[in-house]
């Protein structure tokens, strides 16, 4: 019993918390339609947590992801405004936010620069870069209206952000399980010196995690400007503790206290049934993140007795 | 006389499971005041954990813990130290930003007036145990630029703070100098004198039967053997550390051929290796011979592309070599095994079959990126059924392997693909006698497969074991001296090492 709660204590509390609310909202809680919503309601968050699942699986930490969501969000929205065509607007938004990982992974690479800081620093200057660009203000007209198929429109009920969340999952649960890159990362995850001892190349695999993380935030505040219609300079600020949060929730499961992609998921839908299932109860936003600290709190409980 | 002297530390049938393994199994063991207790085994032997359970990190499963004749509950670090228990542990547990003052008086701030450190305090009673131990150690330097041996008589220091009535060291003379390890010794002699009761765990038997009033043998956990120094000699003492049915085996040492495979001329780092010039042949076991600060770690790493030259000039298989990285190193097939195995060599909570796929990701790459692990799976076993690694499975996490098992996947990695020439740095601290014997016979036998074999030692009676082709001895970055087959003796090698100019 004990082992069970160890190993899966974290996938146990996310079928509590689905018991909990089929209980007491049955009509509304417990039907294929909210679970469809609630995968929608997770898929931006998801996607800057599968950024953070890479961060943390080579043991750094990146500050600068919900800066990234939100840069990507008003870049993609100012550059359609601006008349240029939607595809180009996000290939170019997508383009700068990956250029931004690798220069965030280079600082911390190769100059050895710590990345609590650096990406701090990094992401408050580019937080800086998005209000000057968005004049400080929302921009919402002149966003195309095939800009916003992607965050708004259903194919056959499923919404296109859940397939596109699901699709970027199985990418980066390949990328991260199944290839030598995988190996690579975590490999300087779990002792950058035996990696490196080892001829892995710490540097560009740290540079590539950075990357990973800075493209994955860029899409999320793509399509969440999309899903909106609108883009705000700081429209992506909450994102960056909420994805921390599904990963290290993740870190409990299936791999031995390391980030992974399915681990991560059910952090990050734990959060959204949360938050679903108490708007439902009417219950005060504030309740929503003391219930979520407090998950988080007893899963890194468990997590660290288990290493005893 | 000692027989009247009474039993302070009694240890009664204490047992400790861990998932899998039963560490300690009903084990008893006495001290009485003054005596000096060996505890040898191999590793894995329970020696650790009987060490954590009297310092209160381990609780045991059973079993009783008895000091002055009144049972004790130690169910932490602090309790331990308050029943007068001190340890002098095996890992090096230091501040690195903190200077050598604040690291010997962690959680134990002499206080002034008004709950101010009193440093002055401090460090005069520093002076008196440096005094008393004949250390000389400069107090404001940081811990992180300490020696290893500096780190450990901080260790030894900080233990002697508190007059403890049972000392227990846990591998205290790994990194220390023959000197420093006799003055040690004499210090260890005094405190006994005193009263106190030691606990002294060592893998160097000639430690134990120099200091040693009595010795407890550990083997799978359980106690093997006790008895009175004198009564039993080294050889019949290793074999109650390995058991029965395992022999001595002689090794079949190769021909050396005539290629050269590694030719170093004039080499210089600028700074701690200068102008050192030696070769190796083809299916040569050649031992590098030095002391803590010699040179010989710089040495390897500088073959290996972690250390940049400043001159002179490297030739692999008669082509230059200058890697810049391990990574070239590797490709160039030059293989470490370094000094430090679970920080260098190891990502020790990941499965035995990552580890050894590290150095060969790119060869084991397919489409996408995909990683052929099946493919290196049996190329894998082979390798360690090759080595006699005792695992249980290719997904089993290396920290649950022996020390000697943990050393051989290390080796393990090296032995899939094209390598020329093998780098052993210190390859068995930490590692039992039986698994020490068999990385000997391994590193001859891999010679003779074709390889170049050198291997780095500061332990004089190891490097007389592994029985070279050559012993190259440094001192203070230097080749002081190459020793070929009839030249090499303890004798030779110590006096290269310590001649004056």
């Amino acid at each position: 019993m004990r082992s069970i709660l160890k190993n899966y204590g974290t996938l146990l509390a996310l079928l509590v918390l689905i018991i909990l609310f089929s209980f007491l909202k049955p009509q509304a809680f417990f039907t294929l339609r909210n679970f469809i919503n609630i995968t929608q309601q997770v898929s931006i968050l998801m996607m800057v947590a599968i950024g953070a699942t890479y961060i943390l699986a080579i043991s750094e930490f990146d500050l600068s992801l919900s800066y990234l969501v939100s840069f990507a969000g008003v870049m993609v929205a100012g550059m359609m405004v601006a008349n240029f065509n939607p595809w180009f607007s996000t290939v170019l938004s997508l383009a700068l936010c990956v250029a931004f990982g690798a220069l965030n992974g280079w600082l911390i690479a190769n100059l050895n620069l710590p990345s609590f800081v650096t990406t701090l620093a990094t992401g408050t200057l580019l937080g800086g870069i998005t209000f000057w660009y968005s004049g400080g203000t929302i921009i919402f007209s002149g966003i195309p209206e095939s800009f916003l198929v992607l965050g708004q429109e259903s194919i056959v009920g499923f919404p296109l952000s859940s397939i596109f969340m699901f699709i970027l999952i199985f990418i980066s649960w390949y990328v991260l399980v199944k290839t030598i890159l995988g190996r690579a990362l975590y490999a300087v995850g779990g002792n950058e010196i035996a990696a490196r001892y080892s001829g892995v190349r710490v540097a560009k695999v740290k540079i590539i995690a950075f990357v990973m993380a800075a493209f994955h935030s860029g899409l999320a505040g793509i399509v969440l400007t999309s899903k909106l219609g609108s883009a705000h300079p700081t429209a992506g600020g909450g994102y960056l503790m909420q994805s921390y949060a599904a990963a290290f929730l993740g870190t409990t499961l299936f791999r031995e206290g390391e980030a992974n992609i399915w681990g991560t998921f059910v952090g990050a839908m734990i959060m959204g049934v949360l938050a679903n299932g108490l708007t439902m109860l009417n219950v005060p936003y504030f309740l929503q993140d003391i219930f979520t600290g407090a998950i988080l709190v007893g899963a890194l409980i468990l997590r660290t007795s288990r290493e005893l | 006389m000692r027989e009247d002297k009474k039993t302070i530390l009694e240890v009664n049938k204490i047992s400790k499971n861990f998932p899998g393994v039963r560490a300690l199994r009903e084990v008893s063991i006495s001290l009485r005041v003054g005596e000096i207790v060996g505890l040898v085994g191999e590793n894995g032997a329970g020696k650790s954990t009987l060490v954590k359970v009297l310092a209160g990190i381990y609780r045991p499963d059973g079993g009783k813990i008895l000091i002055d004749g009144v049972e004790v509950q130690l169910n932490n670090p602090w309790e331990a130290e308050k029943q007068g228990l001190a340890f002098v542990h095996q890992q090096l547990n230091l501040v690195p930003s903190f200077d050598i003052v604040d690291n010997a008086f962690l959680g134990k701030w002499v206080r002034g007036r008004g709950g101010i450190a009193n440093r002055l305090a401090m460090k005069k009673q520093l002076q008196e145990i440096c005094q008393q131990f004949g250390f000389t150690l400069e107090f404001s330097t940081l811990a992180k630029e300490l020696t290893t041996s500096e780190q450990w008589m901080v260790q030894i220091v900080r233990a002697f703070l508190e007059q403890p009535k049972i000392l227990v060291m846990d591998e205290p003379t790994a990194a220390l100098s023959d000197q420093e390890v006799k003055s040690l010794f004499e210090t260890v002699k005094k405190i006994a004198a005193q009263g106190v009761a030691i606990i002294y765990v060592s893998h160097k038997l000639n430690e134990i039967f120099t200091l040693c009033d009595k010795i407890v043998v550990l083997r799978n956990g359980e106690k093997v053997w006790e008895g009175s120094n004198g009564e039993i000699s080294q050889s019949e003492l290793i074999a109650k550390m390995v058991g029965e049915g395992r022999v001595k085996s002689s090794f079949v040492t190769a021909e050396v051929g005539k290629d050269k495979i590694l030719e170093v001329q004039s080499l210089s780092d600028g700074s701690k290796i200068k102008e050192v010039t030696f070769e190796v042949y083809e299916r040569e076991v050649f031992g590098i011979y030095g002391l803590q600060g010699s040179g010989r770690t710089e040495l390897v790493e500088m073959l290996f592309g972690l250390r940049s030259k400043e001159k002179g000039e490297v030739r692999l298989k008669e082509k230059t070599f200058s890697p810049t990285s391990p990574e070239k190193a590797i490709a160039e097939g030059v293989a470490l095994v370094p000094e430090d195995r679970t920080r260098e060599g190891l990502v020790t909570k990941h499965p035995v079959i990552d580890n050894i796929a590290l150095p060969h990701l790119s060869r084991y790459a397919g489409l996408l990126g995909y990683f052929k692990e099946g493919e290196l799976r049996s190329i894998a076993r082979g390798v360690l059924d090759k080595l006699r690694v005792s695992y249980r499975g290719l997904r089993e996490p290396v920290q649950f392997l022996s020390g000697g098992n943990q050393q051989k996947v290390v080796l393990a990695k090296w032995l899939i693909g094209d390598f020329s020439l093998l780098l052993l740095d210190e390859p068995t601290s930490g590692v039992d006698v039986g698994a020490r014997r068999e990385l000997y016979e391994l590193m001859h036998k891999l010679a003779s497969e074709g390889w170049a074999v050198v291997v780095i030692s500061s332990d004089l009676e190891e490097m007389m074991e592994i029985n070279p082709h050559r012993v190259m001895v440094m001192r203070e970055g230097r080749v002081v001296g190459i020793l070929s087959p009839e030249e090499i003796s303890r004798e030779n090698i110590l006096s290269l090492c310590y001649r004056s100019e």
